[in-house]
């Protein structure tokens, strides 16, 4: 066994996994405990299945989980772990066309299909302790104005309270389709691992580009991306 | 995650190592790093850090400089420059958000061009210290240069972590602690010390780094590791940061780091002094210094640490040690000079894994 650690903010496998905070601990190319599960990712901090780390019970807890992945890995059997933790690397998740999903928005209105059809759609899964999200939520909204209805943006909360939910959205644009995501949907787009985590899809519904995390150049990326769908 | 709380730690590390100096030795102070000290008062003085959320550095950068003049004129010429360093370290840091523009703070594509320039600046400036030749200097001044040095690199790499993760202002902070740790390095670079004649052969402290990972990860069990969590993290933080030095050859950092972590580690057993083993200590303490002052070799790296024993057990200003302050020095003593020693021997072999093996990847902040 070889421990390696990797500095917050140079790690190629947070950034390959669209990691954005610390603690995170990989075995071999398997994420296997993300920031918010020792309780440490977001405003709020005592949540998640390592939390509160200052506990025996979540120390052993942790370490019995890891013995059992190091285990499983040097026996040859990565499909466990990665089935167990849902989180290979993005590549070999990433779905090559739009989900057909059953949405309900948050005023409990169904989404419709003809409300995506023919547009390039834009969905970000998001949370209410992600600070970056709300930057890119306020952006996507800007986006939205200046698009109109040649696009359709979907912003699909995670691990949030519906309250802070609703209070984000109503304090954002109303143009977006606003819902709160289930698990059925996570998973068919590949589970989600990081937030933000946007997915680009062509007018088509096949996916042009997935972005994980909130990368300085990102809105300078979609946009280039959304430029050239929109042609 | 959060800045504040990460700040509130470092200002009680800081604290940790408290308002100290004393015992006049009559030794002429350095007059390069006396003014530097004075320098960064004078800078502090002229231009006091006016953003709200860092109000309590000014008399925190004013309290390490007091404390590296005092160690200064009592001889306590390493613990000064420690003293140097913590002070620019959080005035850097500090500074950088008064200097910067609104746009840089709160702005990605702004922060984004300054993170650039400061890389470009940071890498040459990393660049030149891989050149430095210290061949005439203490091994003490070429472990602390080398020490601020080694971290200057992740600070500015979490710098931009954090400005993604959070928002810019929050990066900045740690983009300027990077540029205070590379200056304080380059600074230690010209100052002109002689060295004792015989000089020992720097290696590899990885074998010894290897087993103090090992004796940490063994005591790292509840209750201890619920208890003295902060220590803990501490701990394997500095040997974290022995070890990057190590892999880039940052020898004599590696070996300060290495006998800081052994510190840390004596700490986690450090039993309270009584009256009568406070006044043993201070009879080890003088035998400590006798021994190092007849010495004919570069025993600079070891005088480092006795002399943050010494002040810590005698303060400049006469008032009483806190109990910490007794257990480190007794440690300083009873582990860290051992350690010191046995490690001026020829390194024994690094463990191998054998067989089938597993990467354990954790991402971490660098330095807390």
């Amino acid at each position: 066994m070889t421990f390696v650690t990797e500095n917050f903010g140079a790690s190629r496998l947070a950034e390959k996994f669209g990691v954005k905070g610390y603690p995170a601990v990989f075995v071999d190319d398997v994420l296997v405990a993300a920031p918010r599960e020792f309780g440490y990712f977001g405003e709020v901090e005592g949540t998640g299945r390592y939390a509160p780390w200052r506990s025996a019970a979540s120390q052993e807890k942790f370490k019995a989980d890891l013995i059992r992945m190091i285990d499983l890995i040097l026996a040859g059997k990565k499909d466990i772990v990665t089935r167990e933790h849902a989180t290979t690397t993005a590549a070999s998740q990433e779905i090559a066309a739009l989900p057909q999903v059953k949405l309900t928005d948050l005023s409990g209105k169904p989404l419709k299909p003809e409300e995506l059809s023919g547009r390039v759609v834009l969905v970000e899964f998001w949370a209410t302790w992600c600070p970056p999200c709300r930057a890119t939520l306020e952006w996507l909204g800007e986006l939205k104005r200046k698009h109109g209805d040649n696009i359709a943006i979907l912003a699909l909360a995670v691990e949030s309270p519906e309250d802070q939910i609703r209070s984000t959205a109503n304090s954002l644009s109303p143009s977006l389709h606003w819902a709160i995501t289930d698990a059925p949907t996570a998973h068919s787009f590949g589970d989600i691992t990081a937030v933000p985590t946007l997915f680009l899809f062509d007018r088509s519904g096949k996916t042009s580009r997935i972005f994980y995390g909130a990368p300085p150049d990102l809105h300078d990326q979609v946009e280039k991306s959304l430029d050239t769908l929109l042609k | 995650m959060r800045t504040a709380s990460r700040l509130c730690k470092f200002f009680l590390a800081l604290t940790i190592f408290g308002a100290l100096p004393a015992l006049i030795s009559g030794q002429v102070p350095n007059p390069q790093i006396k003014a530097e000290i004075e320098r960064l008062q004078h800078s502090l003085k002229e231009k006091p850090v006016s953003d709200a959320d860092f109000a309590s550095v000014n008399s925190m950068v004013d309290d390490a400089l007091k404390g590296a003049i005092e160690a200064l004129n009592s001889g306590k010429l390493y613990l000064g420059l420690e003293k140097l360093l913590q002070a620019e370290d959080l005035l850097q840091g500090a500074r950088i958000l008064e200097e910067k523009s609104e746009a840089v703070k709160s702005g990605f594509p702004a922060f984004e061009s300054e993170w650039e320039k400061a890389s470009k600046n940071l890498a040459a400036l990393d660049q030149e210290a891989r050149q430095r030749n210290w061949t005439r200097a203490p091994v003490a001044l070429q472990a602390l240069s080398e020490s601020a040095q080694g971290k200057s690199i992740p600070l500015l790499e979490g710098s931009r972590g954090f400005a993604t993760s959070t928002k810019p202002r929050d990066g900045l902070f740690y983009m300027g602690q990077a540029q205070g740790n590379a200056a304080f390095a380059k600074f230690t670079s010209t100052v002109s010390l002689t060295r004792s004649p015989a000089s020992f052969p720097l290696r590899s402290y990885l074998p010894e780094l290897q087993k103090l990972q090992e004796k940490t990860n063994a005591a790292f069990k509840p209750p201890r590791s619920i208890e003295l969590h902060s220590r803990f993290i501490a701990l394997n933080s500095t040997l974290k940061l022995a070890e990057e030095l190590d892999i880039q050859k940052f020898y004599a950092g590696a070996f300060y780091q290495y006998l800081e972590a052994s510190r840390h580690f004596g700490m986690l057993d450090a039993s309270p002094l009584d009256a009568t083993q406070q006044s043993a200590l201070k009879t080890d303490i003088a035998a400590a210094r006798k021994k190092l002052a007849a010495s004919r070799q570069d025993d600079s790296l070891a005088q480092l640490f006795l002399e943050r024993a010494e002040s810590q057990i005698a303060h400049a200003d006469g008032s009483a040690s806190a109990a910490d302050e007794w257990r480190s020095a007794r440690v300083i003593l009873d582990q860290v000079l051992p350690a010191y020693f046995a490690a001026l021997k020829p390194a024994s072999q690094i463990l191998q894994a054998s067989g089938k093996t597993v990467d354990i990847t954790l991402v971490r902040w660098p330095y807390t």
